[in-house]
């Protein structure tokens, strides 16, 4: 055992972190994909607009691996724009989401009573509300356009991130070490974010990254309804639905966007899974 | 005795929890004095408003549901009841610090225990985090913990070492009276015996007060200065512990011994006091011991049983007291 601390707490869950290959990976991938998408006009092949009719609906081969799309546009240029976007709307409208529903929860469970009801059953309304039907509502209230629609998925998506927080919390709220910390005159913001939050994270950290998902569909069902990413702009959602036309003859089409997300999505969850496990000395062996 | 002087006065004091099924009189009219480094121990069985006690005097009731109807609590002469959260907070763990019953969960699982006296250290006193560092080091090698252990986290500890942790915590600002709620309750006896040999002697070095609360007589007897034995939300009898030792009055006090078994003589069975605590939401008029009491005379249920004073330091709540034992 080291004689005392050289690093701090932080530098402990980092160096935790470090030790998680599959995090680790998950890291990198989710690296590749944003120096990707930062470079998109130097890797790309093609432009993400640009049309090859002649050459519609190819199969991936050499020229084009991913092959094109109906109007015979290069789909691997297409995923790497489409990254610029996808990437975009995952975090950012799942860091909204998170900060409005996760203030919510947060005082809701901590200062129960009234107002726990009163945000609480302000979240319900929003939640009995289908989330693309709030989201289109929110989008078409705010006008079309990238951040906006990031506002509306990230609005549409609070009420869920409420519920996980404020339920994490109150099982960690009735700890006795929340008593103590209160018992050594603690004041409410400093027993919030060193003792409860760190304990409470874990449930939630599953959710928000299951939510970068969700927010990249949602943001395809947007867009190709015309409240979101204007076309020909390329996105992965939108390069998704629509290829659901084609998905009997060129299933490729749908393939790798499709993958894309998928491996976005992963990455996203084993980052982190990798963050749930550091910050938990417990599992450290 | 006399000279020292008075840390803690209660006068008085009546909690309340006020829930849908009706009022629960936790505590009722309690009046307890802690002199500056006396230990007084809390006794009592489970639900006789012993930890509402402490909790009221730390001022983390929860309110609601909990009321504070009537009652003052002196701390170096100023009303805590009175106070404003804010000072409170500074008087918590500074001047008043708590042990709780279970140091598996007193613990934040996920702040290394070095850390955890630093935040003490850190949140009332003025230092930097290096000198609070090195505090934290010399107060746990103080509960007999090796500092190298600093930067470990509760769960490598064992029971007995995360109690020495909690009571690191608890001392690491200095503070004048310590609110030890059952500290070795949760604990094997063995590891009971070093605990509390090990807090009587920081609290004599730091010259502490203590109130100790515990169902334990005998870890009473080994430390305690005075004794209030509380029943129902009152304190039924209250002494020196010579007093209450050997000169006790109350029935309850004298079931409460007498369910301790004898180890010289052959017992089969250990021999309760019959009966249960009356219930708090509808407390008998009289005493309200009147029920389980031997000795019960009509009178016991008429009118509110006044406390008399046995001798300049005994005190005892039953209408039997001053007459015969």
């Amino acid at each position: 055992m080291k004689q005392k601390k050289t690093h701090g707490q932080f530098g402990e869950i980092l160096y935790r972190f470090t030790r998680n290959r599959l995090a680790v990976f998950g890291v990198i991938v989710i690296g590749i994909l944003i120096v990707m998408a930062l470079l998109a006009d130097y890797i790309a092949p093609y432009g993400f607009d640009e049309q090859n009719l002649a050459a519609a609906k190819t199969p991936p081969c050499a020229q084009y691996i991913f092959g094109t799309d109906n109007f015979g546009r290069d789909i691997f240029s297409r995923i790497i724009y489409g990254a610029q976007i996808s990437l975009q709307v995952g975090v950012i409208a799942v860091a909204i989401g998170l900060v409005v529903g996760g203030t919510a929860g947060i005082f809701a469970a901590f200062y129960g009573g009234r107002a726990d009801t009163v945000i609480m059953r302000f979240m319900d309304v929003l939640m009995a509300i289908p989330g693309m039907l709030l989201a289109i509502s929110i989008a078409a209230s705010l006008g079309p356009g990238l951040r906006n629609m990031m506002i509306a998925i990230g609005i549409a998506s609070s009420p869920g991130f409420a519920r996980v927080v404020r339920a994490s919390f109150l099982t960690v709220k009735g700890n006795e070490y929340v008593e103590a910390a209160r018992s050594i005159g603690a004041s409410d913001a400093h027993i919030i974010f060193r003792h409860i939050l760190p304990n409470a994270v874990a449930p939630v950290i599953v959710h928000a990254t299951l939510g970068v998902a969700s927010a990249i569909l949602s943001c395809a069902t947007l867009s190709f309804l015309g409240m979101g990413i204007q076309p020909p702009q390329a996105e992965w959602g939108a390069m998704l639905s629509a290829a659901r036309s084609y998905l009997r003859t060129q299933p490729y089409m749908a393939i790798f966007p499709g993958l894309f997300i998928m491996i976005t999505v992963f990455s996203f969850n084993v980052i982190g899974d990798g963050i749930r496990d550091a910050i938990d000395p417990r599992l450290k062996d | 005795m006399e000279d020292k002087k008075v840390l803690l006065d209660i006068r008085n004091l009546t909690v309340q929890y006020k829930t849908r099924k009706g009022t629960v009189e936790a505590v009722n009219n309690i009046d307890l004095c802690v002199n500056k480094g006396e230990t007084i121990g809390l006794v009592g069985e489970t639900g006789a408003g012993k930890t509402t006690t402490a909790l009221a005097i730390m001022g983390l009731l929860p309110v609601p549901p909990a009321v504070i109807p009537n009652g003052e609590i002196f701390f170096d002469g100023e009303d805590l009841l009175l106070k404003p959260e804010k000072e409170m907070r500074k008087i918590r763990g500074g001047k008043i610090s708590m042990i709780y019953q279970d140091p598996m969960t007193a613990l934040n699982p996920i702040m290394t225990v070095g850390d955890q006296i630093v935040e003490m250290i850190v949140l009332h006193d003025r230092c930097s985090a290096a000198e609070a560092q090195t505090k934290a080091c010399e107060i746990l090698e103080m509960v007999g913990i090796p500092a190298v252990r600093f930067s470990e986290y509760p769960h490598q500890f064992s029971g007995g070492m995360k109690q020495r942790v909690v009571i690191a915590i608890a001392l690491a600002c200095n503070p004048s009276l310590l609110i030890a709620d059952e500290p070795t309750t949760a604990l094997d006896v063995t590891v009971q015996a070093q605990v509390m040999e090990m807090m009587n002697k920081l609290k004599r070095e730091l010259d502490t007060a203590m109130i100790l609360i515990t169902h334990d007589l005998g870890i009473v007897a080994e430390i305690c200065d005075k004794v209030a034995i509380m029943y129902a939300g009152e304190i039924i009898e209250y002494g020196t512990a010579e007093d209450i030792f050997d000169n006790h009055r109350h029935p309850y006090t004298e079931g409460l011994f007498g369910s301790i078994p004898n180890l010289e003589e052959d017992q089969d069975r250990l021999s309760p006091i019959p009966g249960l605590m009356p219930d708090p939401t509808t407390l008998p008029e009289g005493c309200n011991f009147a029920e389980r009491c031997p000795y019960a005379k009509p009178e016991c249920s008429r009118g509110a049983v006044m406390t008399s004073r046995l001798s300049k330091t005994h005190v005892c709540r039953c209408i039997m007291a001053e007459k015969e034992v």
